[in-house]
């Protein structure tokens, strides 16, 4: 029988970027496949050009084994594809019904007699076991509720495949059930559906098959019954690398302790609660785990740029005030090298010096009166591009410089001076070996001399390169730390599946 | 109060208000699809320019409202190519926008008439209701009007059954809402933002030559004197609802009415004072409103969109 969807050969890139090379995909219908991959690994990629949001550079496209051409989500929607985005794509102010009907063909455009359609989708969503009022409005419903609804429009267009992109990340555990519920009461009816989650219980509750893309390709393809999750975290993350360099630095008192601390994300949902963790001189502690399980959340929470609702941060003795802002933070010795450089690390059209300044501006060798003084500045630049090896003109703005050239600016800016505690997000992400290899030896470097950082990194190799001890956030609740020396990968890939 | 006074004020209220309900309404469209355009001011002198010129140009005071309404849509273009094409700041594009028209009515202007004298042209028609027309009080106060003052009020309740009831408007509010969330609905949101900002730049022309052709008969530089930047607080005291929209703009004609008429009666008070009125209230009602208003969630925020 002719596989429903069948992805061959699938590539496509933005700019320089390689976002998936070579990727393959088929379902049958009735199958579960869960795809499984790191942030940035090309699940979303791969799930938005079957999905006609993006058009492949490479490969082909069959449903039923016929070729296809999508040009728009219209188009897969005819074809038989439903998308539910992880961000829910529904217009908050209108209702169920509208946002089902919209962009549908058999919506008249003068008579949209929206109450017909209201009792077909209600009706609908009864069948498949979908609790939805079709005449709410979608901003009143909680995020679950908006899920249901992407589903009834997915099927109310007519989908016998379904893209569920993380669908459980938002949900509460009683709507998580639910929706596996509906996902097997579905795959009984012949729809075939892609889970692409970052979490193995999904993967092990309702899949047939797991496919795991790591950095654009498929690293392993098959059946989940033959699959440990312990194999399964390490072809996302990587292969292990067997001990690091021998580390010399002492670990000295306790710079920052956290005690039963509990932020929430944006959308007011619970990030972790009770989070208890000491950081001292001349450690690297890393934060493992898989993007999306808090670390933002915690690394915000620490250097003052998010509310913390609940207990203790404590830095050198003294507790700070929960109101406190990321410049007072700053003034105490607290640095970051934060998640997303481009939002929150640099100011692209800006000069070197203005992007060193950015950190530096307040303290009082950079300043006469109100005065910046640059020149200054500029000479600290030329340190850190001596230090760090920076390629790069020094007077244009940092945006032409390549990202491991930023990045570098950015680790010697933060860890210049009377920096403390550095809280160091990703810092070696999607950059070349050459630059992680320089950037990691400069964090060591920086530790032997009394820095305390916090490594907040998704790659277990690295940890294992350069970490003294490790912790995992996973499901809302931190395990750890604990010394690298008493654990193993295995380990905390079971913790950070859950397991 | 006496009766001559409140029959003015009413009338008045309908006269004045006119001009801005017409381009409120264009407004409030491309507002409701995201689009915000503050460049109404420039296609309002655009639009009274042209509508004289068409008005004189071919003896009718109807071509020369489709005239404007022409130039309007040209104007509007600009505004399309601006920012949905290249994606500008809208509010730079729309205040570009304003001095464009206000720099090409004049320069017709005297192109076409020259400076000094006054040109009469063709002007619409009071229209005669029978019976309605004639009753007491009630008759001079609603049913003695230009057509056009009828065909605003009836576009008002139209826009509102358009966006409100019809497939259309459910596209057109969506795109305005979350445009990503349209596109991925399989809506074209550029195109749709387009006709929405075209058809705003007719009604704005429209409204410009109902203030020229409609009113006086001819044109004068700078003669919307802000009258379309009132129809953009009106789109907001409105809350983006043409029914609502209906309302900011009678009450703001009849605030305009009211300062005319009480001019004379404090003789005392320097004049400047009661020009002034309308916009006080304006602000004061903005302030007021405002807290409680919610605008369209994708309103002058650039989209492209993803490939």
């Amino acid at each position: 029988m002719l596989p429903l969807l069948d992805l061959h050969n699938i590539g496509k890139s933005f700019g320089e970027t390689v976002a998936l090379a070579g990727v393959d995909l088929s379902i049958g219908a009735g199958e579960v496949i869960g795809v499984l991959g790191e942030n940035g690994a090309g699940k979303s990629t791969l799930m938005n050009i079957a999905s006609g949001l993006l058009e492949p550079d490479s490969g082909t496209i069959r449903i039923n084994g016929e070729p296809q051409h999508f040009t728009s989500p219209q188009d897969a929607a005819e074809a038989g594809i439903g998308m539910v985005h992880q961000h829910y794509l529904l217009v908050p102010n209108l209702t169920v019904t509208e946002n089902i009907m919209l962009g549908d063909p058999r919506l008249n455009p003068l008579r949209p007699r929206l109450a017909e359609h209201g009792a077909e989708i209600g009706a609908l969503a009864k069948r498949v076991g979908l609790d939805v009022d079709p005449f709410e409005r979608v901003e009143r419903l909680d995020m679950g509720g908006k899920q249901r609804v992407e589903i009834v429009k997915a099927l109310h267009r007519g989908a016998r495949l379904l893209i569920l992109d993380e669908p459980t990340t938002v949900l509460s555990e009683r709507e998580r059930q639910q929706l596996y519920d509906v996902i097997r009461s579905l795959t009984d009816d012949g729809v075939a559906i892609i889970l692409i989650s970052h979490k193995l219980d999904d993967i092990y509750e309702v899949c047939d098959r797991v496919l795991v893309l790591r950095a654009g390709h498929v690293v392993d393809h098959g059946p989940l019954a033959d699959r440990s999750r312990v194999e399964l975290v390490r072809s996302m993350v990587g292969e292990e690398i067997e001990t690091g360099p021998a580390k010399t630095a002492v670990r000295g008192e306790p710079v920052l302790a956290v005690s039963g601390l509990s932020v929430r994300r944006d959308n007011g949902a619970r990030a972790f609660s009770d989070v208890t963790f000491d950081l001292r001189a001349g450690e690297i502690l890393a934060l493992a785990g898989i993007e999306g399980n808090g670390q933002e959340e915690l690394a915000e929470s620490l250097t003052g740029l998010r509310h913390a609702d609940g207990g203790d941060i404590t830095v050198e003795g003294r507790t700070l005030d929960r109101s406190v802002t990321a410049l007072s933070r700053r003034r105490q010795g607290m640095r970051h090298m934060p998640h997303d450089r481009h939002r929150r690390g640099i100011l692209a059209s800006r000069s070197l010096a203005d992007n060193f300044l950015l950190s530096h501006w307040h303290e009082g060798r950079f300043r006469r009166w109100s005065w910046i003084r640059r020149g200054r500045a500029q000479a600290e630049v030329a340190t850190i591009v001596r230090e760090f090896d920076l390629r790069g003109s020094r007077r244009s703005s940092i945006g032409s410089l390549s990202g491991g050239n930023q990045q570098k600016l950015v680790a010697g800016r933060e860890m210049w001076g009377s920096a403390r505690i550095l809280v160091a997000a990703h810092p070696t992400r999607g950059l070349d070996v050459r630059t992680v290899a320089a950037l990691q030896d400069r964090l060591v470097r920086h530790r032997n001399e009394g820095l305390a950082i916090l490594l907040i990194s998704s790659d277990l190799s690295e940890i294992w390169q350069i970490a003294d001890r490790v912790m995992v956030l996973t499901h809302g609740r931190l395990r750890g730390p604990v010394p690298l020396s008493e654990t193993s990968t295995h380990e905390i890939g079971a913790w950070i599946s859950g397991g | 109060m006496d009766e001559i006074f409140f029959v003015g004020l009413v009338a008045s209220a309908f006269r004045l208000g006119t001009p801005i309900l017409f381009a409120a309404l264009g407004e409030t469209v491309a507002q409701r699809s995201g689009v915000l355009n503050v460049g109404i001011e420039g296609i309002m002198l655009v639009g009274a320019f042209t509508g004289v010129w068409g008005a004189f140009a071919t003896g009718s005071a109807w071509i020369g409202l489709l005239i404007a309404m022409i130039a309007g849509v040209a104007m509007a273009a600009v505004h399309v190519i601006l920012c949905l094409r290249f994606h500008l700041d809208q509010i730079v594009a729309g205040i570009g926008l304003t001095v464009l028209g206000l720099g090409l009515s004049g320069f017709g202007n005297r192109l076409v008439f020259g400076t000094g004298q006054i040109t009469r042209t063709p002007v619409f028609e009071r229209v005669d209701l029978g019976w309605l027309s004639r009753l007491d009080v009630i008759g001079p106060a609603f049913f003695q009007h230009h057509v056009l003052v009828y065909v605003a009020v009836a576009l008002a309740g139209a826009t509102w059954w358009f966006l409100t009831r019809t497939g259309w408007g459910l596209v057109i509010r969506s795109v305005g809402e979350d445009p990503v969330a349209a596109n991925a609905s399989g809506i074209d949101v550029i195109k749709t933002r387009t006709v929405c900002v075209l058809w705003g730049g007719a009604l704005a022309g429209a409204g410009g030559a109902y203030l020229s052709v409609g009113q006086i008969g001819s044109f004068v530089e700078d003669m919307v004197a802000g009258r379309g930047f009132i129809a953009i607080a009106c789109v907001v005291y409105g809350r983006w609802n043409p029914l609502g929209v209906l309302l900011a703009t009678l009450f703001f004609g009849a605030a305009d009415a009211a300062q005319i008429r009480l001019q004379p009666l404090f003789p005392d008070l320097p004049y400047q004072f009661f020009v002034m009125l309308p916009y006080v209230l304006a602000v004061g009602a903005l302030v007021f409103l405002s807290r409680r208003s919610r605008l369209p969630g994708g309103l002058a925020r650039p989209y492209a969109p993803p490939r």
